[in-house]
């Protein structure tokens, strides 16, 4: 019986997935505001250095730590817009915290209330989406995703960037605050589900033999294998962006934060341009091929910055940037998705595979700051590029095909993940 | 006549208490200290000060960074000042050390303190690093090794 046509047609969407469009993209818009910048707003109110290296550690310890929790807890939530728009009031309530009180206890408070908030609003917008176009369209709907969060990023970026310099400091988290109430917006304009849908969801529990435990979910080899993927290529990633950003510095003098903005919106525009692309191909070749194409993306990268020193061509490498992000962005959601077909606990994976990505993140930048001030950004480029070619390597050779075959079922039924 | 006596020597112990002080050597200066303490609209706060550079064709000079540290030698006298510069959004900053004498400090509504190097060579400067022999960038935009 050949397959139903995907229910969401890109050219024409229900209000529900325009609606989802929003959410990714504002999303995506008011967390520009945080990560690095908060160390420069930090700096300028009095901060020394080690208290902000105190402010930021806690912001990524709580969000590993919380990773696998908050998975849990959208899981739990049969509501997953709610869980979505738990995530919102956390990450506004962190951002007016920041902005009014930049005093140790409450930026400190901010800073865990944004880790646990991401670590519930990643999972809840996969699951939404979930649950909104079902396992067939999932794929290219991912996509779409990433597009709109794409767009949302380099937006957000100038928005901020502008709002730092030409208003104030705290201007970025004020408006990161004001920007979670069209998110919000987003949320409730996502009409709920059809409510003899849900009922028969939930009167249709998984019969206890299909139903499998967190534990099995947890050490399933394929997540283990991806995870592990995903920690490589966040040790190869994370880093070079940070380096090559003090190198244009460093070199370009006074066009420097222009050719940074570059650095930062070119990659948003190649996966706003290609990621429905990888969601396509990841369901026509695979996953594990695509995987392949957009890891091998990294050791070219940390090639081209090790060796080149003019920043149009920095700027240039940052199109890879672009590949390896759309193709992780898509595909994560897309193998929990996969890994977890019928067991309820698709949050729970990509909790881990945030955990996986924080891991990986945190080792990077670790790593290749020391390296790069004992022996310079070349060597710092070179060593990431080789763990860039580790990671395609594990994928060559520890990295299953997820992809379920035959097609899943046709019927176009929401998951039982609600 | 005992009681008046003993009145009299009561009062004079405060006297000649008074005189003891007043008999005691001046403390020592403090050393290398100025005279009178400046008032506080006459002093300005370091750390996370604007630092801002020479800007080409005498226009406003154009802020590059914030002070993040002040290094000092074993008698208390600043050496350098380590500014965080550059950057966008986070993405890119460096830290540099920079001479002290170089800085010229700005009081006002907008304190700054203000370096007169074009900005180039100071986001191009060294990096600095605590582990590492200081390489300083001096008045001149010259680098030096003190």
């Amino acid at each position: 019986m050949p397959p139903a046509p995907a229910p969401s047609s890109p050219s024409a969407p229900e209000p529900g997935l325009r609606a989802l469009d929003w959410l990714n993209f504002f999303i995506a818009n008011l967390q520009t505001g945080f990560g690095p910048f908060i160390a420069v707003y930090l700096t300028g109110d009095k901060w020394t250095q080690g208290e902000i290296g105190v402010a930021l550690s806690v912001n990524a310890a709580v969000t590993m730590l919380a990773q696998v929790p908050a998975g849990g807890f959208v899981d739990w939530l049969p509501q997953k817009r709610l869980a979505a728009a738990i995530g919102l009031c956390a990450v506004a309530i962190s951002a007016v915290l920041l902005a009014l009180f930049p005093a140790k206890l409450p930026v400190l408070l901010a800073q865990a209330l944004h880790g646990f908030s991401t670590c519930i609003l990643v999972p809840a917008v996969a699951a939404i989406t979930l649950n909104r176009v079902g396992r067939q369209a999932f794929a290219e709907r991912l996509g779409r995703n990433a597009r709109f969060a794409a767009i949302g990023s380099a937006v957000g970026a100038a928005m901020m960037g502008a709002a730092g310099t030409y208003l104030s400091s705290d201007a970025v988290f004020w408006l990161a605050a004001v920007l979670t109430l069209p998110a919000l917006l987003a949320v409730q304009a996502m009409p709920p589900r059809n409510p003899s849908e849900d009922q028969a969801l939930a009167a249709a529990t998984e019969p206890p033999e299909r139903q499998r435990g967190t534990l099995l979910v947890l050490l399933d080899r394929r997540l283990l294998a991806f995870a592990l993927c995903i920690v490589l290529f966040q040790f190869a990633n994370a880093a070079m962006l940070p380096l090559a950003g003090t190198e244009v510095t460093r070199m370009a003098g006074s066009g420097a934060n222009l050719i940074i903005a570059a650095c930062l919106v070119v990659p948003q525009a190649v996966v706003a341009l290609f990621s429905p692309g990888v969601g396509r191909a990841a369901e026509r070749i695979g996953r594990r091929r695509v995987l392949l194409l957009g890891f091998l993306a990294l050791p070219a990268r940390g090639l081209l910055f090790a060796t080149v020193a003019s920043p149009p061509l920095i700027v240039a490498a940052q199109v890879l940037d672009g590949v390896g992000g759309a193709v992780v962005g898509v595909l994560v959601p897309l193998v929990a998705a996969d890994v977890t077909r019928g067991t309820g606990r698709f949050n729970l994976c990509m909790g881990v595979i945030g955990l996986a990505v924080g891991v990986g993140a945190t080792l990077s930048t670790t790593v290749a700051g020391e390296l790069a001030t004992q022996y310079g950004s070349s060597v710092a480029f070179l060593a990431l590029a080789v763990a860039g070619m580790l990671a395609v390597v594990t994928v060559l050779v520890g990295m299953p095909e997820t992809r379920p075959t035959p097609p899943p079922s046709v019927t176009a039924r929401p998951s039982p993940d609600a | 006549m005992r009681k008046a006596l003993r009145v009299a020597g009561v009062s004079l112990l405060p006297i000649l208490g008074l005189a003891c002080v007043a008999a005691e050597p001046a403390p020592p200066p403090p050393a290398s200290a100025p005279a009178p303490a400046p008032a506080p609209d006459q002093v300005i706060s370091v750390l996370g000060l604007a630092a801002k550079a020479k800007a080409p064709k005498g226009s406003e000079p154009e802020e590059v960074g914030r002070i993040v540290d002040v290094l000092v030698d074993e008698k208390g006298h600043p050496t350098a000042a380590v500014i965080d510069v550059g950057g966008f959004l986070g993405v890119g900053n460096r830290k540099v050390a920079v001479e002290w004498g170089a800085l010229r400090f700005v009081l006002g509504k907008n304190p700054a303190a203000v370096l007169d190097v074009p900005p180039d060579r100071i986001k191009g400067a060294p990096a600095y690093d605590p582990a590492k022999p200081l390489e300083v960038l001096g008045q001149t935009g010259a680098e030096a090794k003190p």
